[in-house]
């Protein structure tokens, strides 16, 4: 190594102390620099000596003055004007110095020492200025700083199961260190820096901390929400990286080296490539936006905005819907990812594909054979009114149709519903509140730990697993599972009512069963499983042939459970 | 910092006119600063000990001149052209990372870090120059 190698060196190693970035390993070459090497200790002093006066201007208010042109501060023109700068340059060729124009040469013989004259005020002030620049210098000779090991801390889990590798184990209030892994399995975690940036992490996510503004997400997902403090948090991931300028964000990296950003509040720069500072392709995205970096490092922003497909605050620990383990699917006919950001008590009108509250009764028929896609939500891909009979009935937007549908009435009782409520009265006009609860076996569901979907007779949806595939990277879909039936009533035990529900997978036959009222079974349990090429899952109720009356059929527990991905 | 500066103007009768006015300073700034050092240091981010002895005992020469250089760095810093106060605006005045200054710049870390040093370098040399001038006159 070159002398001017070991200068090189030397300077960043100082800076980077200065700075509070030096990792240990750096400390400790910096530190045998400083014992072997006297021209080391030289260099090093004179460079605090500098760093001390440069910081004193700033003590002093002098900054703007000395350094810069005061019109310029605060001003956001500021870095386009420096990256510009730096960027239109000439390079500077550092090994040889230019010595500065102004100064010229000394004439070393002609120097004669004068007395210096020292007043009182005049030393009060130097005792002042030079009191302020020492204790500066000595503190930076005494203290120097490397990172502050901890950076963050785990602030909230849910369910949260911890990869054996993550180093020194994980729990509530645990200390984050910089460099650290941590792989979470199962469930959320939330984790606060102490910048205030605070992350969600959705397994299966595994992320490094870098440092106290940036951490490598090196697959799954997470949410952001950067405070002013912490404006400038990096999310580097294998294929992007984005820049955050104050906002909430959620951001995917998934296997195949894909990197989504989706931007719910503020503003972030998507870029192209792990470094945030070398990089061929930005863009800004701001609210509402989202982007997307795919394999081959192409920069696109036609991407799909989902909000809720990013769980933005820690849900409550009962949620049945759980990363890594199992999606609601109940969740998501409430508009969420499956993991408790779907609301309740939300119904989808089955003629337009509307999600509202509207929980009216009524028998209507639409025109047979249609099917309505709704494209608006994330993860179904439709829904519809079984007929049957003649004509194959189609059940995914790709136009995949079910040969073996019975033939119904072609009528429904009531939108399909996330909120299993029932009227065995028949009284159309009655509100969720004065209707009863649609009882399974028992039990009452409905609620985030006991999730359902109602499908009163006639009634089908479709869900997109290819699209909820994308939402969970690092997991595979197992199976769907359900414990599903005909809820009961005193009134209706008398009542014949029969009724059949169907699994399908790209319009084939999976799984059925018959319930009669009153008889048992009253409920199955459902185990379809679901293969890595099927696309589509479709959950249908028919009416059994002896119309749709008092066919208050659930499906409980929907679930499609997941895997980590081999 | 104004505690020692109250103890040096406290203290200032001991000072005698005619000696080394910076090297009396440098004895009274070391003695704070190693009460200082006693009183909080962690071990972790400090320097050995012996690190810390010859860079004490290296020390005195360079603070010396500290008054006259404060004068002769304002000078060298104006000297200097718009694109490299503007480093040192960010860098001093702001506070910022040489990591975060890349990273708003949109230039490499190494660039940075060289171009710093060479800014440091030129003001050292600068600040030596002038000093040993103005020592002339």
């Amino acid at each position: 190594m070159t002398a001017q190698d070991k200068h090189l060196v030397l300077e960043e190693l100082i800076l980077k102390s200065m700075d509070g970035t030096i990792g240990h390993e750096e400390h400790a070459e910096l530190n045998c620099m400083l014992g072997c090497d006297a021209n080391a200790r030289t260099s090093y002093l004179g460079f605090i000596v500098l760093y001390g006066e440069l910081l004193s201007f700033r003590q002093n208010a002098l900054a703007n003055d000395v350094f810069y042109c005061p019109q310029y501060v605060g001003q956001s023109a500021l870095w386009q004007a420096l990256a510009e700068a730096e960027r239109t340059a000439e390079t500077i060729p550092i090994e040889k110095p230019q010595p500065v124009n102004s100064i010229s040469p000394i004439n070393k013989d002609a120097i004669v020492r004068k007395p210096h004259h020292v007043s009182r005020l005049a030393l009060y002030t130097a005792v002042i200025a030079t009191a302020a620049l020492l204790l500066i210098i000595g503190y930076v000779v005494t203290h120097p700083r490397t990172l502050p090991d901890p950076t963050a801390t785990v602030t909230g889990q849910t369910q949260a199961v911890w990869a054996e590798t993550t180093a020194g184990g994980v729990g509530d209030k645990s200390r984050l260190y910089t460099h650290s892994t941590l792989k979470l399995m199962e469930g959320f975690a939330e984790i606060t820096f102490d910048s205030q940036a605070r992350i969600i992490l959705q397994s299966p996510v595994e992320i490094d901390i870098e440092d106290y503004g940036q951490i490598f997400l090196r697959s799954g997902k997470l949410a952001a929400r950067v405070p002013p403090t912490a404006v400038g948090f990096v999310v580097r991931t294998p294929g992007a990286s984005i820049v955050d300028y104050g906002t909430e964000f959620g951001v995917t990296a998934d296997f195949l080296g894909r990197t989504e950003a989706q931007v719910f509040e503020g503003r972030v720069e998507l870029r192209t490539g792990a470094d945030p500072i070398r990089f061929a392709e930005a863009r800004k995205l701001t609210s509402g936006q989202a982007g997307q970096v795919d394999q081959a490092g192409k920069l696109t922003v036609e991407t799909r905005y989902q909000p809720a497909s990013y769980v933005r605050n820690l849900p409550a620990a009962e949620h049945f819907g759980q990363p890594g383990k199992r999606i609601d699917l109940a969740d998501i006919v409430g508009g969420g990812s499956g993991f408790g950001t779907g609301r309740q008590r939300i119904t989808i009108d089955p003629a337009f594909g509307r999600m509202s509250d509207d929980f009216r009764m009524f028998n209507r028929k639409l025109d047979p054979q249609r099917y309505c896609p709704i494209p608006a939500m994330s993860y179904i891909d439709g829904v519809f009114v079984p007929v049957g009979g003649t004509v194959p009935q189609v059940v995914t937007s790709q136009g995949h149709t079910f040969s073996q549908c019975p033939q119904t009435t072609g009528e429904y009782w009531m939108n399909l519903t996330n909120y299993p409520v029932a009227s065995f009265s028949g009284d159309a006009e009655k509100q969720p509140e004065d209707m009863q609860p649609a009882i399974l076996n028992g039990i009452q569901y409905g609620t985030p730990q006991l999730p359902a979907i109602m499908m009163h007779a006639n009634l089908g949806v479709t869900f997109d697993l290819d699209a909820i595939r994308a939402a969970v990277p690092g997991t595979r879909i197992l199976r769907f599972t359900s414990i599903a039936g005909l809820a009961g009533s005193s009134e209706h035990k008398e009542k014949a009512a029969v009724s059949q529900l169907w699994v399908l997978v790209d319009g084939q036959n999976r799984q059925e069963a018959r319930f009669v009222q009153g008889q048992m079974p009253s409920v199955m349990f459902f185990s379809v499983d679901i293969q890595g090429h099927d696309r589509f899952l479709t959950l249908m109720a028919t009416d059994g042939g002896d119309g749709n009356g008092g066919d208050w059929t659930i499906f409980a527990n929907p679930a499609l459970e997941l895997q980590a991905a081999p | 910092m104004q505690e020692t500066a109250s103890w040096m103007w406290s203290h200032f009768d001991e000072y005698k006119p005619g000696t080394n006015f910076g090297a009396w300073g440098v004895q009274v700034a070391r003695y704070k600063i190693l009460k200082l050092n006693n009183q909080r240091a962690n071990p972790r981010v400090r320097f050995n000990s012996d690190v810390v002895h010859l860079l004490d005992a290296e020390a005195e020469p360079v603070f010396e001149k500290i008054s006259p250089r404060m004068q002769a760095l304002e000078k060298c810093l104006s000297g200097l052209c718009e694109r490299d106060r503007q480093l040192l605006f960010l860098r001093y005045e702001q506070g910022l990372t040489v990591k975060k200054m890349a990273q708003l710049m949109e230039r490499p870390i190494q660039g940075i870090y060289k171009t710093m040093a060479r800014v440091h370098k030129l003001l050292f040399r600068c600040v030596r120059q002038t000093v040993t001038i103005e020592e002339m006159n």
